[in-house]
């Protein structure tokens, strides 16, 4: 096995190969992204496995620098249009007025619910309630075999588009969760994303995960939470891998692509930063694919 | 009729046709572009150069055998100089290196296939195209009824036509690329040749004949088309049938369409004649040649959930006998066997093909080079031959535990699979095939190299695809890498391997030592000469 240093190179390469893939001909290529999340999670294992026993150590010094690091990364993009700031705020979970779906709060174990069906799903904690409720699908927790033992206590939600019915699931993941509420949840989760799609297309790159044939764009500021106070460090234990990567799909960041290179740089520097934070935490993050 | 689009005259000499017609006979009435066309191809196939007489270099120091063929020594010779698209063959004076040394990206051939008598050869590139080789044969006139066929091996340009175009999916605001992902053919049954060609996602059914008569004496248009004057028809005439230039019509007769949501990476004839199977990603769908607005699924591994997607569906083929069992293999190294018979959908096979993964051997790829890449039947239908990235592996359907033979076809990229995964070599997809008599096979490499293992004494030998060593009638040489102990001349090292000239397609006559190789936007076709035909064992 390669040293860790590697290992973080494999991640940043194999995420910079997730999101050039998306603006790839030929649409999507569902095996090579499978096999890139394969090599995403190897090496994830590898870097967790290595840095666990400093976890406790160095914890709040990284608490702190990443947080640093991400508000200054924040100030530098002050610049950017609307759509940048959905980027960033949704990378960092802070402020995100159009981009809820990515938000999440820090709520009670997920894995200790464990709902089995759609209408157990109904019935979730009561600190749930104050979630978006048309997300808010707490399945149970079943942890795939590779999961870390590392309990997460915050929820995430990330919101996947299926290809073949064009439904839009939600789907938490402390850990792997199973969406048992694919169907009820599509108008709400739809219309989640209506806003960014119209966004999409005025920049001529639509990102096929976020294609709603039936809904118009709809502003999306009266969906949003109403408990949106949480933690800065909070928010970043739990900003994990999916939710970089659906951002990343988003199209938003082939714009900043073209625009100045460096900032690229930047992003993917930053990524890495709270990317590492993210990793020493033990966050369960999921597969980088969700919406395919 | 013919819609001849904008490249056709290219200066390039590249030739297309739209769907139709292709003149193979010189004729007087043929247009210019036509005649450009016809000199292209004939310089390509001209073998002027006389024989050499290099022999092969074993490579190895071993004398005897490099395989497949019982009685001596094989030699593999070219038969055809390449066939360059794009290569203007008409101007020597002017330096082409750098054309030929750039490769438009629609030329690069992308699958490569024989029909059932060996007689036709079909190429598909990214452009969409489809180019057919016929074999030439050797007695002309007289010795035609006999049925003889020459000993020449020879292929020429039968026809070619576009069988793709990009398209676009307004739903998911999608382009769909052209590029011709599998061609296979129909068995023959009558004058007509037929095969099935598709993209990534639709598939259609081309209806390849031949016409070589032509009805002439209507009685309102003269021979040109255009209308007789009334009153110069003073009498009625029928028309008769007169034999003309011999010309190659190829009409789209079938579009299977809308049946796959993922990319179609495999297709598969049944040998019912009747039914052929389509495989995505996710789904393997089964057709009837005759209809096309329906098909049924008979496998389906998507998830409920896509994050619980852990394999997809890489290559799936029928039996070539029994036409209830097929085979799909997955990108988790595993090979399935299902038989229709059980239940309409497949899910469950009837047989796993499954190696336990050597635990000392993981690492970040793990996944990735066990992912097969290819699977091929043997012609008995007793054998399944599995390509991987780094190994080609032989499994007996009677054993499910592992392969009975694995062959390792360039171990020595194991130590390099990181910068590998950096230029997304690791991701290529090699084919692999068999002889005809099962006891060879084959399969390719990078740095134009391609291998072929034989199955009764487990060596291997390293060829190469490559333009400078290819004369025509030149003898090949084998190749070897590198990797330790004593270094020869000619040894290629490990780290001065091109890349970029991979060596993906290929295809074995079905009953002869004539193999295709498709190396970037070249077809090389070789073939034994010291044993042209399988020997049956």
């Amino acid at each position: 096995m390669e040293c860790a240093f590697d290992a973080q190179n494999l991640i940043s390469i194999s995420l910079r190969k997730i999101q050039s893939s998306r603006t790839q001909r030929g649409g999507i290529k569902l095996h090579k992204n499978l096999l890139v999340t394969y090599v995403l999670r190897n090496a994830r294992q590898f870097y967790m496995s290595k840095n666990l026993s400093q976890t406790q150590r160095t914890h709040h010094y990284e608490d702190v620098a990443a947080v640093r690091e991400r508000q200054e990364y924040l100030e530098l993009t002050g610049s950017f249009t609307e759509l940048a700031d959905d980027f960033y705020c949704n990378f960092t979970g802070v402020e995100s007025d159009t981009w809820h779906c990515g938000a999440h709060e820090p709520h009670g174990q997920p894995a200790e619910v464990a709902h089995q069906d759609a209408s157990a799903c109904a019935m979730v904690s009561p600190n749930d309630s104050d979630l978006m409720v048309s997300e808010a699908c707490w399945s149970c927790a079943d942890k795939s075999s590779w999961e870390l033992p590392i309990p997460n206590t915050q929820a995430n939600q990330k919101t996947v588009l299926d290809l073949d019915t064009h439904v839009v699931t939600t789907v938490t993941n402390g850990y792997f969760h199973s969406d048992c509420c694919a169907q009820p949840k599509q108008p709400q989760g739809a219309q989640c994303y209506a806003k960014k799609r119209k966004m999409d297309t005025s920049y001529h790159i639509v990102d096929p995960e976020f294609y709603l044939p039936d809904f118009g764009p709809v502003p999306c500021k009266r969906m949003r939470t109403d408990d949106d106070s949480y933690s800065d460090s909070d928010q970043l234990d739990s900003t994990n891998i999916s939710n970089l990567i659906s951002v990343l799909g988003s199209g938003g960041l082939s714009e900043f692509v073209s625009w100045q290179q460096t900032d690229l740089e930047q992003i993917f520097a930053a990524q890495t930063i709270c990317l590492k934070h993210t990793l020493l935490t033990g966050s369960g993050w999921t597969r980088a694919i969700e919406a395919f | 009729m013919t819609r001849k689009p904008a490249w056709a005259h290219c200066s390039r000499g590249r030739t297309h046709t739209h769907a139709c017609t292709h003149t193979r006979k010189d004729s007087s009435s043929s247009s210019s572009s036509s005649s450009s066309r016809r000199t292209a191809f004939s310089t390509l196939t001209s073998s002027t150069s006389p024989a050499l007489a290099a022999w092969a270099e074993p490579g190895w120091g071993e004398r005897a055998r490099f395989g497949p063929f019982p009685s001596g020594r094989a030699r593999w010779r070219v038969t055809l100089p390449r066939l360059q698209m794009g290569e203007d063959a008409e101007s020597p004076k002017i330096n082409h290196t750098f054309l030929r040394d750039y490769v438009t990206e629609a030329d690069v051939i992308s699958t490569v296939e024989f029909n059932q008598t060996g007689d036709l050869l079909a190429t598909g590139d990214k452009g969409g195209r489809v180019v057919i080789f016929q074999r030439e044969t050797e007695s002309k006139g007289e010795s035609e009824e006999a049925g003889e066929t020459g000993d020449s091996g020879e292929y020429n340009v039968y026809s070619t036509f576009q069988s793709h175009e990009p398209d676009f999916d307004y739903l998911k605001s999608l382009e769909i690329e052209e590029k011709i992902n599998k061609i296979k053919w129909l068995p023959q049954q009558n004058a007509a040749h037929f095969l099935l060609s598709t993209n990534d996602k639709t598939i259609k059914l081309w209806k390849v004949s031949e016409r070589d008569k032509r009805p002439e004496g209507y009685n309102l248009k003269d021979e040109e088309g255009r209308l007789k004057d009334i009153s110069t028809i003073t009498s009625l005439q029928v028309p008769v049938l007169k034999p003309t230039d011999l010309m190659v019509e190829v009409r789209p007769r079938r579009v299977f369409a809308n049946g796959h949501t993922y990319h179609v990476n495999s297709i598969s004839v049944n040998s019912d004649g009747e039914t052929y199977l389509s495989a995505d990603d996710l789904r393997i769908n089964m057709w009837h040649l005759g209809i096309t607005d329906r098909s049924f699924n008979i496998v389906d591994i998507k998830p409920a959930n896509m994050e619980d997607l852990t394999e997809v569906i890489t290559a799936a083929e029928f039996h070539p006998h029994h036409c209830h069992l097929f085979v799909y293999s997955s990108s988790k190294g595993t090979l399935r066997l299902c038989d229709m018979r059980a239940s309409a959908l497949c899910d469950k096979h009837t047989k796993l093909f499954e190696e336990p993964e050597d635990p000392g051997s993981r690492s970040f790829f793990s996944e990735i080079i066990s992912s097969v890449s290819d699977v091929k039947f043997s012609h008995s239908g007793r054998y399944l031959l599995t390509r991987d990235y780094l190994t080609a592996k032989v499994w007996d359907l009677n054993m499910d535990k592992g392969p009975v033979e694995t062959y390792q076809v360039h171990e020595y990229l194991r130590s390099k699979l990181c910068s590998l995964y950096e230029n997304d070599c690791i991701f290529d997809k090699f084919e692999c095939v068999w002889n005809s008599s099962d006891s060879v096979i084959m399969t390719g490499a990078y740095n134009s190299f391609f291998r072929m293992f034989d199955r009764e004494t487990g060596r291997g030998v390293t060829l190469e695809a490559w333009r400078e060593s290819s004369k025509p009638r030149a003898v090949l040489r084998t190749r070897r890498v590198y990797t330790g102990g004593k270094r020869r001349r000619g040894d290629v090292g490990v780290d001065s391997l091109d890349f970029t000239k991979k060596i993906l397609h290929m295809a074995w006559h079905p009953s002869e030592n004539i193999i295709a190789i498709a190396a970037t936007n070249n077809l090389y076709i070789f073939q034994d000469r010291v044993n042209p035909e399988t020997q049956t064992q």
